[in-house]
């Protein structure tokens, strides 16, 4: 009894003493490097503010929304001797164009394209809508469509 | 007279006033009873005064865990501030204070719309720019840190602008645009043809909605918590070679003395 006695008070006076000095070690280093943080605080507040800028930069960077890539999409699809009209996004999502062309043919041409987009791996849009062949007063073609990207 | 002594049978013992049986060993029992006594003692003690201390144990292991974040978080903090200076310009601190200014500050976003449209040749519309208004709009997606530990809380300013031009032109205002400060956000874009020229030249017009930010400055903290990864670092150095609004765009006026025009007619 005396020994489990003599052990628990061995086991508790040494911890205390281990974890006195430690403590006392780790409060001093603490210290002494919150004060180094200290007598830089103009650069820790700009490192922050500076982070944290780029953070959101950063953040709004990858929500955003690539209209080049999207314009130049959409007038891969416009055919020779055609030119594209109006296009909107709207909500990022759906996008409205139009493309007018010159000829019959080029506006089959153009139907054809179109069509065939939803079954194209590569297409970066789905084809919501076609407004098909409208002919203008000046003998041109004018095609209106929805797609949402993909 | 002879005092009378008790009349205890050779079959029993009296023992601490105990009436045992005669066959016990007397020595033994009397240690049996100091150890028993003893042993208690020892449980009392270890069970009021040692135990109760082990408690003291826990508490110091856990202010040591403590002390031990702490330590690797400043020293973290310092590291990461060291590197920060290492490898961030001054020139790209100044750039990232550009692109999210801490008011505010028209002047810069018309300095810079004017300053691409003038050289790409469009004309500006009509232009509506918000905030530094009645009401700011917080900004904040998911991943954004919220509430008393927030050290920034961005505001944004909406521009609503109507321009004119070459479609060829617009594209590349759009372009130039994604590459320069103060930094914004085409949140919304229409373009539609509005008419051909003799020379077989199309006018077009877009519109935009772009959000700008304001970051305004709460409670920062002394500890670093996040760093930049590496594309942060480098789009640190990217802003440096982004487009900057003019200088001295805002007019030097005397207010009071040379007004140079009247409220009423």
């Amino acid at each position: 009894m005396i020994t489990i006695l003599l052990g628990q008070l061995l086991y508790l006076s040494g911890f205390l003493i281990f974890y006195q000095f430690r403590n006392n070690d780790l409060k001093s280093n603490v210290g002494l490097l919150d004060r180094q943080l200290t007598e830089r605080k103009d650069e820790v507040a700009d490192y922050v503010v500076v982070s944290e800028m780029v953070h959101k930069i950063s953040r709004e960077n990858k929500g955003k929304y690539d209209y080049l890539k999207y314009l130049s999409y959409i007038r891969s699809l416009v055919p020779t001797g055609g030119y594209m009209i109006g296009a909107d996004f709207k909500d990022k999502a759906i996008i409205y164009f139009g493309i007018k062309t010159d000829t019959v043919d080029s506006y089959r041409e153009l139907e054809k394209t179109l069509v065939g987009l939803n079954q194209q791996d590569q297409a970066i849009f789905t084809l919501m809508s076609l407004n098909g062949l409208t002919r203008n007063t000046d003998g041109s073609y004018t095609s209106k469509l929805f797609m949402k990207v993909k | 007279m002879k005092e009378q002594q008790p009349q205890v049978s050779k079959h029993y013992k009296k023992i601490f006033g105990l009436m045992l049986p005669g066959w016990m060993n007397e020595r033994l029992f009397v240690h049996l009873i100091i150890n028993f006594f003893a042993s208690f003692a020892l449980v009392i003690i270890s069970t009021f005064v040692i135990v109760p201390n082990f408690d003291r144990i826990n508490t110091q292991r856990k202010e040591q865990k403590k002390l031990i974040d702490q330590e690797k978080k400043l020293a973290a903090s310092l590291e990461n501030l060291d590197e920060f200076n290492r490898r961030v310009s001054p020139q790209s601190i100044e750039a990232v204070y550009l692109s999210m200014p801490t008011k505010y500050e028209p002047e810069k976003i018309l300095s810079s719309i004017r300053g691409m449209t003038g050289s790409l040749s469009l004309n500006i519309m009509e232009y509506t720019l918000g905030g530094g208004s009645v009401k700011d709009e917080e900004v904040s997606d998911k991943s954004e840190k919220k509430g008393e530990n927030a050290p920034l809380t961005f505001t944004k300013i909406p521009l609503k602008i109507t321009l004119s031009g070459e479609p060829s032109n617009l594209v590349e205002f759009v372009d130039r645009f994604e590459e320069s400060l103060p930094y914004g956000v085409i949140t919304n874009l229409s373009m539609s043809e509005i008419s051909k020229l003799l020379n077989n030249k199309t006018i077009t017009k877009l519109e935009l909605e772009i959000s700008y930010f304001i970051a305004k400055a709460e409670k920062i903290n002394l500890s670093i918590k996040e760093e930049l990864s590496e594309s942060e670092l480098e789009l640190l150095t990217n802003l440096v070679g982004y487009s900057r609004p003019a200088e001295n765009y805002v007019l030097q006026t005397n207010s009071t003395s040379n007004s140079r025009g009247s409220l009423f007619e």
